[in-house]
């Protein structure tokens, strides 16, 4: 589990949270803004990181792992399971490559009545108009994006290539990482494109934090954290 | 004659100190001002400039987070500087007894201060990891514990594990400071105590704290500043978890201005924090001048 207070951490839980049927910033029919952290799905998404450390199906120091630590112990076995992108077999692969084979991706499972969702992370480049070397930086992006190097840095990274004719390569669709190339198939979700998203984003680690922790209830952590979001709202919205 | 002498002279004066005033101002006075003006506006620092006044003061002040990382940024600036005057002290006093290969000791005790604070840090956060840190590891081979321990799941162990780490990265600045406190103090007192029959204790109590109290005072100053607003260990090893249990008040400005793009608030809060330290500055500095007085 990638407990880790920061941006890493926030992203898998919202993607959690998502399959829970929660949003964390939702609109309504009015179009207006609305938080979702004291929705249902917000609150069995925070109940389910509270039971996984309680029952003991999270390795030990879950508020320190993040994506590295986390990539490591997939590597190494202490882990078999975590939310992540096809990227990761790579960095498993490096941790450890006797794992070769012997990892995959499988769609997060969705709530009942919800239906399954993914976030898809792209890396984009751009060319300033006025760049001095456009032509070589043309050159490059075309270098990177030729079918043949899209696959050799699929082979090594394990990232889905951005061509459509390089995806439909049997090397990417190996059983390795074939789960991740079904999931963003499916219904995918992208987050508000608004300046001030980021605010309510960061509202999940903590709440998790504390969920885990168990000082509070799951209900006021939700309570709290609704709270914040509206006053983010208000200010912004 | 005499009066355009004078005035001749007070313009050489001025122009004399223009450089300094001038590195001055652009270096403390304008980045100061600077950070009070953009505590006043609503701002992302490009396009959106509002001025809010005093509105994110006041609600700082009300603000029951902000309040809890003041209050945790005490308790670590409180136990880090207690501690590194323990240990640098303790560590002084030992150097300071003319033993043999007392330099090579001297650059080995001072490691821990030459080593940036990202790698203190992450060597830290490695040797308490709980499935693969030394720590664990060592102390499951000799049977102490039979499974792995999460050092930094609790509020109290995570805060006392950055106030553990700050305290090995900052006794060294505190050790050589007392070490030549302790090298000033004139060798003459200490024999005429001998003489009167006064111990080591004794000599300790009465010659050296004394002799060591103005190093002391001004080393309290730089500790206390230094750590209270103190920024890298606690992030790299908690980020200010676990739930806010070690989010000092750096950690909330950083939050604030990098995380909620803020910048407004994160001013806000820097200044607040600028003006308590000035506050324990003038009560040391007061201290001092009473001292020499």
């Amino acid at each position: 589990m990638v407990g880790t207070d920061n941006g890493s951490g926030q992203g898998r839980f919202n993607v959690i949270a998502r399959n829970m049927g929660a949003t964390d910033l939702g609109k309504n029919a009015a179009g207006k803004y609305v938080a979702g952290q004291d929705s249902d799905g917000w609150k069995a998404a925070l109940k389910l990181y509270k039971d996984a450390v309680d029952v003991g199906c999270v390795p030990p120091g879950q508020f320190q792992t993040g994506y590295p630590e986390a990539s490591v112990q997939i590597g190494k076995g202490q882990a078999a399971m975590m939310i992540t992108g096809p990227h990761t077999i790579g960095v498993a692969l490096t941790a450890n490559p006797a794992a070769k084979g012997k990892l995959a991706g499988a769609p997060i499972p969705a709530a009942a009545g919800v239906s399954a969702t993914t976030s898809l992370n792209q890396s984009g480049y751009a060319i300033a108009r006025r760049s001095t070397h456009r032509a070589a930086a043309i050159a490059y992006l075309k270098f990177l994006l030729n079918k043949e190097n899209q696959l050799r840095i699929n082979d090594v990274t394990y990232r889905i290539p951005s061509r459509l004719d390089a995806q439909a390569d049997p090397q990417v669709n190996s059983e390795m990482s074939l789960g991740f190339v079904k999931a963003g198939e499916g219904k995918v979700f992208s987050n508000p494109q608004i300046p001030w998203y980021n605010s309510i984003a960061i509202l999940s680690s903590p709440a998790y934090q504390a969920a885990i922790k168990g000082d509070k209830t799951i209900d006021q952590i939700a309570k709290e954290q609704a709270e914040k979001a509206r006053k983010i709202i208000a200010d912004n919205g | 004659m005499k009066s355009a002498f004078k005035k001749r002279e007070s313009r050489s004066g001025y122009f004399f100190t223009l450089p300094t005033l001038l590195i001055v101002f652009s270096l403390i006075i304008y980045p100061l001002g600077y950070a009070i003006f953009i505590s006043m506006q609503r701002t992302n620092l490009i396009s959106e400039w509002k001025f809010v006044g005093a509105r994110y003061y006041a609600e700082l002040l009300t603000d029951a987070e902000f309040i809890n990382s003041l209050k945790i940024s005490l308790i670590f600036a409180f136990f880090v500087v207690v501690g590194n005057f323990v240990v640098g002290l303790l560590l002084a006093v030992i150097l300071n007894q003319n033993l043999k290969f007392a330099t090579t000791f001297k650059i080995i005790l001072m490691l821990p201060w030459l080593l940036p604070e990202v790698v203190v840090a992450l060597i830290w956060k490695w040797l308490f990891n709980p499935t693969y840190g030394l720590i664990n590891y060592i102390l499951n081979t000799v049977g102490l514990i039979d499974s792995d321990v999460s050092w930094f799941d609790s509020s109290t162990s995570a805060l006392a594990g950055v106030i553990f780490v700050a305290t090995w990265k900052g006794y060294p600045i505190v050790m050589i400071m007392m070490l030549a406190g302790m090298k000033n103090i004139p060798s003459e007192r200490y024999e005429a105590a001998a003489i009167d029959g006064a111990t080591r204790i004794q000599q300790f109590r009465h010659i050296t704290l004394p002799g060591l109290r103005p190093i002391f005072l001004v080393t309290c100053i730089l500790e206390t500043a230094w750590w209270f607003k103190h920024f890298t260990v606690i992030w790299l090893m908690t980020s200010g978890g676990p739930a806010g249990a070690t989010k000092v008040v750096s950690i909330s400005i950083y939050q604030q201005a990098f995380g909620d793009f803020n910048f407004g608030k994160a001013a806000a809060e820097s200044v607040i924090i600028l003006t308590i330290l000035l506050a324990a500055s003038y009560f040391y500095s007061r201290a001092i001048r009473n001292d020499n007085d």
